[in-house]
């Protein structure tokens, strides 16, 4: 037996948030609240992420960046009447754009390449995951997150508009813009 | 069927894409833990509470029962910070994850066990108070 002496510089155990708001405030220096935060918070972000991107190692590097930058960022969130599921949210929504970002060129060649393979055949294709992905991949970026954050994670107008720091009217123009953007392109393909 | 309804449709897919709960990722945790360590714990003048001194104590495994302990064991979590400024994450006075300095070298901590430079479980890291 030996012994290191030191001093317990953080003591957590007096802390007992019974709200949000001060349970984020304990996570900033509390590791009992942030791993507290992290388990309430993580099947909704590694939902969304997972939702979007296919690749299952893709993904998961995806939702470790998320929470990784909840460590560090945490710090400089403020309530301020934005709900922290909202701020992660914009973090996730921050990670997965540098995602579609490097994507957005790839499928557009894909899309090119299926009209012309399909070019010619009468049979109704079949719908799969990977021809949505495809087809939400060759939106322009901020049509994408509107568009999946509605139509896929579900929510609402008000709170995408304040994920994305954006007027609801923005929101709904896009949303518009985006579903109409790809009924087009599924139409192209013979949907 | 219409586009529109092809659209829902394709919605709805990828709707039900990892519908199921995902397990909590506990290496993450582990990760970011170590992460809030970086950046709070060799800065003690940013961290919240100071509170009594206690000791890191190292368990070695197959040594002989621990005579002679100093105090009693400190049931606690948070951050220890150690002499040279490494941080070590203890949860319920057992250290978790981090670095100790043992018999001049460091080890890592991981997963509640202290290990070699070949990355053996060598033994466990308690916190104790230092009062008789």
């Amino acid at each position: 037996m030996a012994s290191i002496v030191g001093e317990i510089v953080a003591d957590v155990k007096s802390t007992e948030p019974n709200d949000e708001r001060s349970l984020v405030e304990s996570a900033k220096h509390d590791p009992a609240a942030l791993a507290e935060l992290y388990r309430q918070h993580y099947s909704a972000v590694a939902g969304y992420v997972h939702r979007r991107v296919s690749d299952r190692d893709e993904a998961n590097g995806i939702v470790s960046d998320v929470f990784l930058e909840m460590v560090r960022g945490i710090k400089r969130y403020r309530h301020r009447g934005v709900p922290f599921r909202i701020w992660l949210y914009r973090l996730a929504t921050a990670q997965l754009s540098r995602w579609a970002r490097r994507r957005h060129r790839w499928a557009m060649k894909q899309l090119r390449e299926a009209a012309v393979n399909e070019a010619g055949d009468n049979l109704e294709p079949s719908l799969d995951r990977e021809t949505m992905d495809m087809v939400l991949s060759t939106l322009p970026h901020r049509l994408q997150t509107v568009v999946v954050l509605h139509y896929v994670e579900g929510m609402s107008v008000a709170d995408i508009a304040r994920v994305t720091e954006s007027p609801t009217g923005t929101v709904k123009s896009r949303l518009s813009e985006g579903r109409a953007l790809m009924r087009d392109r599924l139409k192209k393909r013979g949907f | 069927m219409r586009t529109d309804d092809r659209l829902d449709e394709g919605f709805e897919l990828l709707r039900a894409c990892s519908r199921e709960q995902a397990p909590i990722d506990l290496d993450l945790e582990e990760r970011m833990m170590k992460e809030l360590a970086k950046l709070h714990g060799p800065r003690r003048s940013l961290l919240a509470k100071m509170t009594a001194a206690a000791l890191l104590v190292v368990l070695l495994t197959g040594a002989a029962a621990a005579t002679g302990k100093i105090g009693a064991i400190v049931n606690w979590t948070g951050f220890f910070e150690t002499p040279d400024g490494s941080a070590v994450y203890v949860e319920n006075g057992r250290a978790i994850s981090g670095e100790v300095n043992f018999q001049g070298m460091m080890h890592e901590i991981k997963d509640g066990k202290m290990l070699d430079e070949n990355g053996n479980d060598i033994g466990t890291v308690e916190l104790w108070s230092d009062s008789e």
